[in-house]
């Protein structure tokens, strides 16, 4: 997968940059408007991350020109500002998401992933497999080494997100919007409370854990530790 | 230089309500002048005319008694006893022979004709007139009357006497207009200088804080209600001016607190890290730290712009029809593992269903912080009941519990930012929920009530009209 990133700070550009090569993205990197336009307008790139407030040409502006040669690559804006700009918000179609500064990069992975799933329709599965743990959308029923385990219906709906996510670290903060459509972290840690209960139901009886903590970032439901 | 002062004295009030003051003075003086004026000349003319009328009708009476041959030594008599610059008499026959006359050479000639002309044509025997004649400077008030057959009798009064008369009183009237106006002038200048007087001082007090005494108040015994009200007015504004700025003070230094302590923590635990090689675990725990005090500064920061972004009416409300019963289910769902593992029973008492038409995810944020708290200081073995109900046009949602309470010096500022009734900080939370809750709900035309007993509870009540 190629990925345009266009931002002008360096240092997120850089962690940004490791973090997507790590996640297996091929990264191009411009670090003002302009440069990136030329990339969008030359490159075929899978999906595009672009910063609003550039120099040179500001983010909008880069991506209504993009749009205007019509190049369809689904884009990610990055903004320091809080609240949408109507602008934004009449770009914003199927093919494009917003993400606030400063960012947890597991969400930026999860959004950018979401958006090229969208681009590529991806047909969604009946079934999520990972190791010996299998859930039936349809059924709504779940098994671990084919025996059944009964859960509570937020219970699977955070299953479902996990495994849906499988591999890739969730935050809290994604999890209260997913499963629970919060758009916000209430101050006391209620997923930790709830992702307990789901190891007591998931893990606690075999050997080989699927559901894992990783302090400070979020978790992860993954065969190996 | 001049100019400019002049400009300035233009514009300052006390000289415009002298100047009004003056003029209203004036004018009301000089109308009332005027009328009195027009009376007098009005009197003394309607007098004039009664005698002048008085004597032809003598002659009238005497001319059907004793003829024109009686009549005429009887003018000549009356005519002797007058000065002939003063008053002429003058008696004729209709085609203009003069019968008897006075000395017309002061006076001129008169056009007998017209006169009768005139008086033939309304039909009258009597004519009254006031004539400028060509020998003289004054006027003269005439009277042409029919007194007989054939028998025209005119006589006349000068009216220098009059006009010097009405000149007095027209001298008099000057003066007197024109020490009205001096005197005028200095009583509203007086009278607008007293009240501005008062105002000056409001002005000078003001000038004070604003080179920061801030703590300067204005006098409030002035002389007239109006200042007394401007002062008091211009006092409470301070007072309230002030009490805002400590409480902006109080809130800077809790940001101060509350955003220096965890940027403290996260360059102390990377510079602790740098200063000496250390197992990879003891890294990853720096980093864990890192970021768990970034998130709550985040997380702090935007509720801050959340509460800002609800009192100023900023990001609209977004109205939707939702089922309140369920989004209340939901949030206790959300803490429930934390109540059980608390021992803390949590109940709820909702009807069948209450669907609302409001900002679905500001009351999500509102109950769930309520919800949180209550929670939070609620100790185990306690009780935390959630009941929602709509009735008198009104939808109710309460939360009690039966924690530690809020005692009474803490409960009317518990909606304050960053207010924490325990000073220690030892309780997690940065202050800000009950903010974000009030915000919230006023943003949604709903209000927050609150009742509470140290150690026995607090209940926690939004109320809004439906």
């Amino acid at each position: 997968m190629r990925l345009l990133l266009v931002e002008d700070d360096l240092k997120i550009a850089q962690f940004v940059e490791n973090g997507l090569r790590e996640a297996g993205f091929a990264v191009d990197h411009a670090a003002d408007g302009e440069d990136g336009l030329h990339l969008a307008l030359t490159e075929p790139y899978d999906i595009a991350v672009v910063d609003l407030m550039l120099p040179k040409l500001d983010g909008l502006t880069l991506i209504e020109e993009v749009r205007k040669n019509n190049i369809n690559t689904p884009v990610l804006i990055l903004s320091a500002k809080r609240s949408v700009d109507d602008r934004v918000m009449g770009l914003k179609t199927g093919s494009d998401d917003y993400l606030v500064k400063p960012f947890a990069f597991s969400e930026l992975l999860a959004r950018v992933q979401a958006l090229i799933r969208r681009s590529t329709h991806v047909t969604a599965p009946s079934e999520l497999t990972v190791a010996d743990l299998m859930l039936n959308l349809d059924k709504r029923k779940v098994f671990r080494a084919g025996k059944e385990i009964f859960l509570q219906p937020l219970e699977f709906s955070l299953l479902e997100y996990l495994m849906r996510s499988a591999g890739r670290v969730v935050s809290k903060t994604m999890i209260m919007e997913h499963v629970w459509d919060y758009n916000f972290s209430p101050q006391t840690n209620v997923v930790e409370a709830r992702i307990c209960y789901l190891r007591d139901k998931i893990d606690k009886d075999f050997d080989i854990k699927l559901i894992h903590t990783v302090r400070g970032v979020g978790y992860v439901l993954k065969e190996t530790a | 230089m001049f100019l400019r002062k002049l400009h300035d004295l233009k514009n300052s009030l006390l000289f415009r309500l002298t100047i009004l003051y003056a003029v209203a003075f004036t004018v009301l003086a000089a109308i009332g002048f005027l009328i009195f004026y027009y009376r007098i000349y009005a009197v003394t003319m309607e007098r004039l005319d009664f005698e002048l009328l008085e004597k032809t009708g003598r002659f009238t009476a005497l001319m059907k008694d004793a003829g024109l041959e009686g009549v005429r030594p009887a003018i000549a008599d009356e005519a002797a006893s007058e000065d002939p610059q003063e008053d002429f008499y003058r008696l004729s026959n209709f085609k203009g022979d003069v019968l008897f006359s006075t000395d017309m050479s002061f006076w001129g000639s008169i056009d007998q004709q017209s006169q009768l002309q005139k008086m033939q044509n309304d039909g009258v025997t009597d004519l009254i007139q006031t004539i400028k004649f060509a020998e003289r400077a004054d006027k003269a008030r005439t009277v042409t009357s029919i007194i007989g057959p054939d028998s025209v009798l005119q006589i006349g009064e000068s009216l220098e006497e009059v006009d010097e008369y009405l000149d007095i009183f027209l001298q008099l009237f000057s003066i007197l207009i024109v020490s009205l106006i001096l005197v005028s002038t200095i009583i509203g200048w007086l009278l607008a200088r007293r009240a501005t007087i008062d105002m000056q001082e409001v002005t000078e007090t003001a000038e004070e804080i604003s080179n920061g005494a801030y703590d300067r108040r204005v006098q409030i015994k002035a002389r007239y209600r109006e200042i007394e009200r401007l002062g008091a007015t211009f006092n409470r504004m301070l007072d309230r001016i002030q009490s805002l700025l400590n409480s902006m003070k109080e809130i800077n230094d809790n940001i101060a607190h509350d955003l220096r302590s965890p940027l403290a923590r996260i360059r102390g635990i990377a510079e602790m890290s740098l200063l000496k090689e250390k197992s990879v675990d003891a890294y990853k725990e720096m980093a864990v730290s890192t970021i768990e005090e970034c998130d709550s500064l985040i997380g702090m920061i935007n509720t801050m712009l959340d509460i800002t972004e609800a009192e100023a009416g900023f990001n609209g409300v977004e109205t939707e029809k939702f089922e309140l019963v369920e989004l209340i289910r939901e949030a206790c769902e959300l803490f429930r593992p934390i109540a059980e593992a608390k021992k803390i029973h949590l109940r709820t008492d909702l009807p069948e269903s209450l669907t609302v038409t409001s900002d679905r995810k500001k009351m999500q944020r509102i109950v769930t912080n309520i919800l949180e708290n209550a929670i939070k200081y609620t100790p185990a073995d306690g009780a935390v009941t959630v009941s929602a109900a709509a009735q008198n046009g009104e939808l109710r949602i309460e939360f009690a519990d039966t924690g530690t309470g809020i005692s009474e010096n803490d409960l009317p500022h518990i909606f304050e930012r960053f207010y924490r009734c325990d000073r220690s900080r030892s309780q997690g939370g940065v202050g800000l929920g009950l903010s974000l809750v009030k915000a919230y709900t006023e943003s949604i035309n709903g209000t927050v009530h609150v009742e509470s007993a140290i150690n026995q509870g607090s209940r926690f009540a939004l109320v809004f009209e439906s």
